[in-house]
């Protein structure tokens, strides 16, 4: 078990070590660019994406039959979804051009959808509608766990 | 196509805030699940993962309000100012989180380990919970199946009882009860308290004590012991109470029955000597105590051959021991019945004995009983019988004797006076008449003393003081004797019913054998004494009664302890003169006087005869009736009319009586001479006198006539004879209306003596 968690650990490893080479430099200078850096959030977003992933095969693999699992396990899913989404949103990010917001008096108040990338971007930025869901189902799975007392 | 933003702001504002929210619900619910059971790791484990997912939403949502209120307020450079700092701690909750994810399987592991253990423990735990319960149960069945059983604490308080326990000494234990509340008693709080022994080190205590219960008192024995922690340290004491009552009964029943026992064979009336195999004595009762001078402390372990010396009696050699035989034989041993027992002071005592094994529950003999009687004076009174016996047989000899040989004699006699008065006196024949007359009274005595045997012999008693008999008796003997005679008498000497004459027989017989047995000068002693009903010194086969004792006393050569048996024994003599009747007599008539006479001699010492006879019920003497013979009176000429069945004594009395000068008339029985007397009178010659013999075979006695004679005339004048001299007519012969009695054979002198008192009286 231990070699297999080792194994594990190279694997995501080295997937963020590639994700980090490959990023275009761009993408710094965007939302999550300045001090914080693109790159150090989106290894953030890969790692709990890897963290979340971990987590679900172990329990698919252990099996656990009590109640509240199976909510925990949605709860995995979901945010394991949003991770791709947040971390797609912040890719995509880096692509979209000024141009795509609408503004009036200074604030934006629509989006310009041209292409698939503006489509996914869009979605991207309602990420809650999969964030709130999660949370709800971890909630749900803890409440579960605590009536089982 | 243009989409508006406006459901971009929304959604995060709204998402943001619900997120925020049900964050903090999450953290709140993680917390308490986790406090639900704080031991569990692995809720911990989820509770810093949710609190590492709540602090991802917390920063993000605070993150993206502030953002859009930011931007609301045209406030975008600041929100540019501080987004690096939001993203910042959103990415170090993405790597708190991915770290938190990756100890997912470990914390599950150690969760699963311990759980593992924990069911393992708890498994254990319940088992070993289990195995305790049940040896508590155990144990508690097994005190609650036990004697009564208390612990008690060194401090007196009571830890722990059963059942049994509390059934008896009711109490709650809860209630910190003291022992010495529980059941006091009387070593209470005392140094013989088992507490406090065993406080003082004493490893095991037993007491006993007892509690009255529904009535009854039942005793128990208390066994103390120490009661130790697991440090070995003294924390009290365990005692357990064992009932005892059943023992103890039991014990009393076989002790009261054990003293039964011994009281029984310590009362038994025989002697008894119980041994063991070696013939060792084991225990003697009191009667062997008495009869052989050993107690029983002494007798204890000593061979039953020196308590228990036996000898032939005839031969004087010594007996075995039935013991020896008794365990060879395995069977019941009697003694041989001539067997004496000698005393540890050399007594001799006649016994009759039985030996017998003692057999135990096997059948194997354990020992020997040896039970024997003292039967001295059972042998004493069988002589003594037998004695009687053969005076008996010669009694009734003599009695059938004597009617016809005194009236022989009588004949004899008669015509030797006759023919004395025919011859004179320096005739030849004169002395050889003489001789022959002497041989004939010689053997008139001798009836006289056979007659004493016979059942008609009874004494005539009267009521009399013995003293005058004794003395009379006694000078009589003695007179012309070298020899004197010393009386003590006492003046209160009681009266005593005898016949005197007898009586008289009786001294003269014994100062005479006295007399026989003495050198000159010596002095007989005669000592009469009183002697008490209760006196101890008496003979015990007497009679409840008060006796008079007359001991004749001699220092003579003795009789020999060989002869002493037989002296009392008809025609037993060792004197060349003696007739042998002599003691017989005597025995006779002191056993008809209801007395008892006994001897002690010794050879050269002496012999003492002693005599008992029964005192009087009267105080004073009878006046003695008897007339008194007035011999200078003359006998004048009378008609005589004799009765008597046998010839020779009719002619022989008519012939005495015609040469003395009287007419005489014969009768052979008692109607004849009635009719003879009346006819008689009838033609006016009257008899002067009857001389009628007192039995006739087959008619009318004396006894008989005299009383129809007196009815014709009652001054006719009988006199009785009769060859039975004892008879008690004879001696009494006034009060069946004979005027005189005349003993056959009688001497002419005799008879003409008879005649003149009753004339002139």
């Amino acid at each position: 078990m231990v070699e297999m968690e080792k194994t594990h650990l190279h694997t995501g490893m080295g997937f963020f070590v590639l994700l980090t080479l490959i990023a275009d430099p761009a993408w710094a200078v965007q939302t999550h660019g300045g001090a914080e850096g693109l790159v150090t959030h989106q290894i953030g977003h890969l790692l709990f994406a890897f963290g979340m992933g971990y987590l679900l095969l172990r329990l698919y693999h252990i099996q656990l039959k009590s109640q509240g699992w199976f909510e925990f396990k949605i709860f995995l899913w979901l945010i394991l979804a949003w991770n791709f989404l947040t971390f797609s949103g912040h890719w995509l990010n880096e692509s979209i051009t000024k141009e795509k917001f609408i503004h009036s008096n200074g604030d934006i108040v629509a989006f310009s959808i041209t292409n698939l990338t503006d489509s996914l971007f869009y979605l991207s930025r309602l990420d809650h509608l999969i964030l709130v869901p999660s949370f709800l189902f971890l909630l749900l799975a803890l409440h579960k766990w605590r009536r089982q007392e | 196509m243009t989409f508006s933003w406006a459901p971009v702001i929304v959604i995060d504002i709204a998402g943001s805030a619900i997120t925020l929210l049900t964050a903090f619900w999450c953290a709140v619910l993680s917390r308490k699940w986790t406090r639900q059971k704080p031991d569990d790791i692995f809720r911990h484990y989820i509770f810093l993962l949710t609190l590492a997912i709540v602090l991802f939403a917390i920063s993000r949502s605070f993150g993206h309000l502030a953002k859009q209120l930011l931007l609301i307020n045209d406030m975008g450079s600041t929100w540019e100012q501080i987004s690096p700092y939001s993203g910042t701690i959103n990415s170090v909750t993405f790597i708190v989180i991915f770290a938190f994810s990756l100890y997912f399987h470990r914390f599950r592991r150690i969760h699963t380990r311990i759980e593992k253990y924990k069911n393992n423990l708890e498994e254990m735990i319940a088992l070993r919970t289990g195995e305790l319960n049940e040896a508590n149960l155990t144990l508690e069945n097994v005190l609650n199946s036990s004697n009564p059983l208390c612990i008690t604490t060194v401090d007196h308080v009571i830890l722990k009882a059963n059942d049994a326990y509390w059934a008896i000494w009711p109490g709650i234990t809860e209630e910190k009860l003291k022992c010495y509340i529980s059941r006091p008693g009387p070593f209470c709080q005392t140094e013989e308290c088992p507490l406090f022994q065993i406080k003082a080190g004493q490893k095991e205590v037993f007491r006993e004590i007892s509690k009255k219960i529904d009535g009854v008192t039942r005793v128990f024995i208390v066994t103390g012991r120490p009661f130790r922690d697991l440090d070995n340290n003294l924390v009290g004491v365990v005692e357990s109470f064992q009932d005892i009552s059943p023992q103890k009964k039991m014990e009393l029943a076989l002790a009261s029955e054990r003293e039964q026992l011994a009281v029984t064979l310590r009362s038994i009336g025989d002697g008894v000597i119980t041994t063991d195999l070696k013939g060792n004595i084991l225990l003697i009762n009191k009667v062997t105590e008495h009869l052989t001078g050993w107690s029983q402390q002494e007798a204890i372990g000593q061979p039953v051959e020196h308590l228990f010396k036996i000898i032939d009696e005839n031969s004087g050699i010594p007996s075995k021991s039935p013991v020896d035989e008794v365990l060879a034989s395995g069977k019941i041993v009697e003694l041989a019945s001539n067997t004496a027992l000698i005393a540890r002071d050399g007594t001799q005592y006649s016994i009759e004995d039985s030996g017998a094994p003692i057999f135990n529950k096997n059948s194997e003999i354990i020992g020997t009983v040896l039970v024997f009687r003292n039967v001295t004076e059972k042998r004493r009174t069988k002589k003594e019988l037998l004695k009687v016996q053969k005076l008996e047989s010669v009694g009734i000899l003599a009695g059938g004797i004597a009617h016809d040989f005194n009236n022989i004699l009588a004949a004899i006699l008669g015509n030797i006076e006759l023919a004395e008065m025919f011859v004179d006196s320096e005739n030849k024949a004169y002395p050889l008449l003489q001789t022959a007359k002497k041989a004939s009274l010689r053997a008139k005595d001798l009836t006289l003393q056979l007659l004493t045997f016979s059942k008609g012999g009874d004494p005539v008693k009267k009521t009399t003081s013995i003293a005058k008999t004794i003395t009379e008796s006694t000078n009589f003997i003695l007179h012309g004797s070298s020899l004197s005679c010393q009386f003590t008498i006492p003046d209160n000497l009681w009266l005593v019913d005898i016949d005197s004459g007898q009586i008289g027989q009786v001294i003269q017989n014994l100062v005479m054998n006295a007399q026989a047995a003495m050198a000159k000068g010596e002095k007989i002693r005669i000592i009469a004494s009183n002697v008490e009903q209760d006196n101890p010194a008496k003979p015990h086969h007497l009679s409840d009664k008060a006796y008079i004792k007359i001991a004749v006393e001699d220092d003579g050569y003795g009789i020999s302890e060989a002869h002493l048996e037989k002296i009392f024994d008809p025609y037993f003599t060792t004197r060349a003169e003696g007739s042998g009747l002599g003691l017989a007599i005597i025995h006779s008539i002191i056993k008809k006087h209801h007395g008892h006479i006994e001897v002690h001699s010794k050879v050269d010492e002496g012999t003492i005869f002693t005599i008992y006879l029964p005192a009087s019920k009267q105080h004073s003497p009878m006046i003695p009736t008897s007339t008194e013979t007035t011999h200078s009176l003359e006998t004048r000429k009378a008609r005589i009319l004799i009765m008597d069945d046998e010839v020779l004594v009719q002619d022989i009395a008519k012939l005495m009586l015609s040469t003395c000068g009287h007419e005489v008339l014969i009768a052979a029985n008692g109607r004849e001479a009635i009719d003879i007397f009346k006819e008689q009178q009838k033609n006016g010659k009257p008899v002067d006198i009857i001389i009628m013999d007192l039995t006739i075979p087959g008619g009318m006695g004396g006894k008989e006539a005299v009383i129809e004679i007196l009815k014709t005339d009652p001054s006719a004048k009988v006199i009785v004879s009769s060859g039975y001299s004892n008879d008690p007519v004879m001696a009494d012969y006034q009060e069946y209306g004979f005027k005189a009695a005349l003993t056959k054979p009688f001497l002419l002198e005799e008879l003409k003596t008879a005649l003149r008192n009753v004339l002139v009286a």
